[in-house]
């Protein structure tokens, strides 16, 4: 499946991918605006045509007999293209993707596109954007690249098996059938290199989020502030939820701040001085601060790890924290023996 | 805090790693270790009771320690490492019925006994040191 339902014009998608394959990758510096360190290699670092032909070694000889080849097979692509698709429609892929028909005939038509354009062997920046586009949209739209490896390994052996007539001598036809099978390499590699940069993309873009998430520090009653920690906790999370906590204890004037971590999924000793940070800033407050949600697994790591919590007032669960958070503040919670049932109608 | 122990503390002649009983008493976990904390000890020790302590919302634990004929420093450092893990749940660490011998040689080796709430002579005083 080379082709898919639509194809993203690369400039939108992909930050100017094809004014740049032309040269070999220099300083990638001027690509990287705005996106997060280290997380991506901007798509003028991939592999251009020059580098492609090199790598593979795709000489002037595997252009001229995979030319040879297409003069042959070109002339049949509607019959290649009607097999193709019978072959597809029994794929588990196929309803998910190529349920409309009037989708299907576009990619059918893009996909007589694409045969033509690797029958001429003409591996240039041209084609490899083309290709490179072919594997983005397929990450874009979820398509696997198992899928598409099967596709390609599958349209080889129609070409070969079901359209080429036997009118090459067999050493003749050895050489074409290596040459093509070299090509499709490189479009192979062509198309898992951009698919896998989307991807990691995609993986930097929820790095990101789940970093970015807000850290909503909520009032939990008059003078108790409660704050759930989720996720990772790096000096930039620290100092988020520092500047947070601070900034509604000085609005609140709360006396209790309850930090809950339960939901912090790796515990170490950077992590725990982050922590214990907070706990100091918000007593210079004027606001006590306690710690709740620290598992079995969690207390014996900072203990085994050597580390200093100091006088931070710790609490397995968040209800414990909050029965000592009411004590602090001067309210008792009673069982009144009054129940509520059920809804109103 | 003390320092972690360094190295492993070699098995004795046990294979039963079951360290201790534990009994829970009005949110008040009772610990009664009856045999020698070497690491495997110490670590099953450590993931059963907190695991208690952690379900019960344990208020308070007593490691009751009078059927220890003997503790060397390691062992008691492994105690209090085990008593502040406690502490980070949130519960106090009563320490209840060091036999006299024990309390001579760490007074002898300059042990720092630190890291308990309370040190008491019988089970029913650290239940009362824990107080309600």
């Amino acid at each position: 499946m080379p082709h898919s339902a639509h194809a993203p014009h690369p400039h939108e998608t992909a930050g100017g991918s094809a004014d740049s394959s032309s040269h070999p990758p220099t300083g990638s510096d001027s690509h990287r605006t705005g996106t997060w360190p280290g997380s991506e290699v901007p798509f003028s670092a991939l592999a251009n045509a020059y580098q492609l032909i090199e790598r593979h070694q795709f000489t002037e000889v595997d252009r001229e007999l995979v030319r040879k080849m297409g003069a042959i097979l070109n002339p049949h692509i509607d019959d290649f293209l009607t097999a193709f698709y019978v072959w597809l429609s029994g794929q588990p892929e196929y309803d998910l993707f190529f349920a409309d028909p009037g989708r299907l005939a576009r990619v059918r038509s893009l996909q007589a596109a694409y045969w033509r354009s690797f029958f001429t062997a003409e591996v240039d920046d041209e084609y490899v954007r083309y290709r490179r586009e072919v594997g983005i949209v397929h990450a874009r739209i979820g398509l696997s690249l198992p899928a598409y490896f099967a596709s390609m390994d599958k349209g080889l052996s129609l070409w070969m098996d079901e359209v080429y007539d036997g009118n090459l001598t067999p050493a003749q036809f050895l050489a074409c059938q290596r040459s093509v099978t070299k090509l499709i390499h490189i479009d192979t590699a062509i198309v898992v290199e951009a698919y896998s940069q989307v991807i990691n993309e995609k993986i930097a873009d929820q790095a990101r989020s789940i970093l970015e998430m807000s850290t909503p520090v909520t009032a939990l009653w008059e003078d108790i502030l409660m704050l759930p920690v989720v996720g990772i906790v790096d000096s930039r999370r620290a100092q988020d939820i520092m500047r947070s906590v601070l900034t509604r204890i000085a609005e609140t004037r709360a006396r209790v701040f309850i930090m809950d971590i339960s939901g912090v999924s790796v515990m170490d000793t950077a992590v725990a001085n982050h922590l214990v940070k907070v706990t100091r800033a918000t007593r210079l407050m004027g606001c006590e601060c306690l710690l709740s949600g620290l598992s079995p697994a969690i207390a014996q790591t900072i203990v085994e790890l050597g580390i200093d919590v100091g006088k931070v007032h710790t609490r397995a669960t968040l209800r414990d924290a909050l029965e000592d958070a009411f004590g602090r503040i001067g309210i008792e919670i009673r069982k009144t023996g009054e129940i509520v049932r059920g809804g109103a109608l | 805090m003390t320092a972690p122990p360094s190295g492993e503390r070699p098995e004795r002649n046990h294979v039963d790693l079951t360290p201790t009983s534990l009994s829970t008493i009005d949110r008040v976990v009772i610990a009664t270790l009856t045999r020698d904390l070497t690491s495997a000890v110490v670590q099953r020790l450590r993931d059963d009771l907190l695991a208690r302590v952690h379900e019960v919302r344990a208020r308070g634990v007593v490691f009751d320690v009078a059927s220890l004929y003997l503790m060397d420093p390691w062992e008691f450092r492994a105690l209090q490492q085990t008593a502040a893990m406690v502490r980070l749940l949130g519960a106090r660490v009563v320490l209840a019925g060091l036999p006299p011998q024990v309390v001579e040689a760490l007074a002898a080796l300059d042990v720092d006994t630190a890291g308990f709430d309370a040190t008491v002579a019988t089970v029913h005083d650290a239940l009362q040191a824990l107080g309600r």
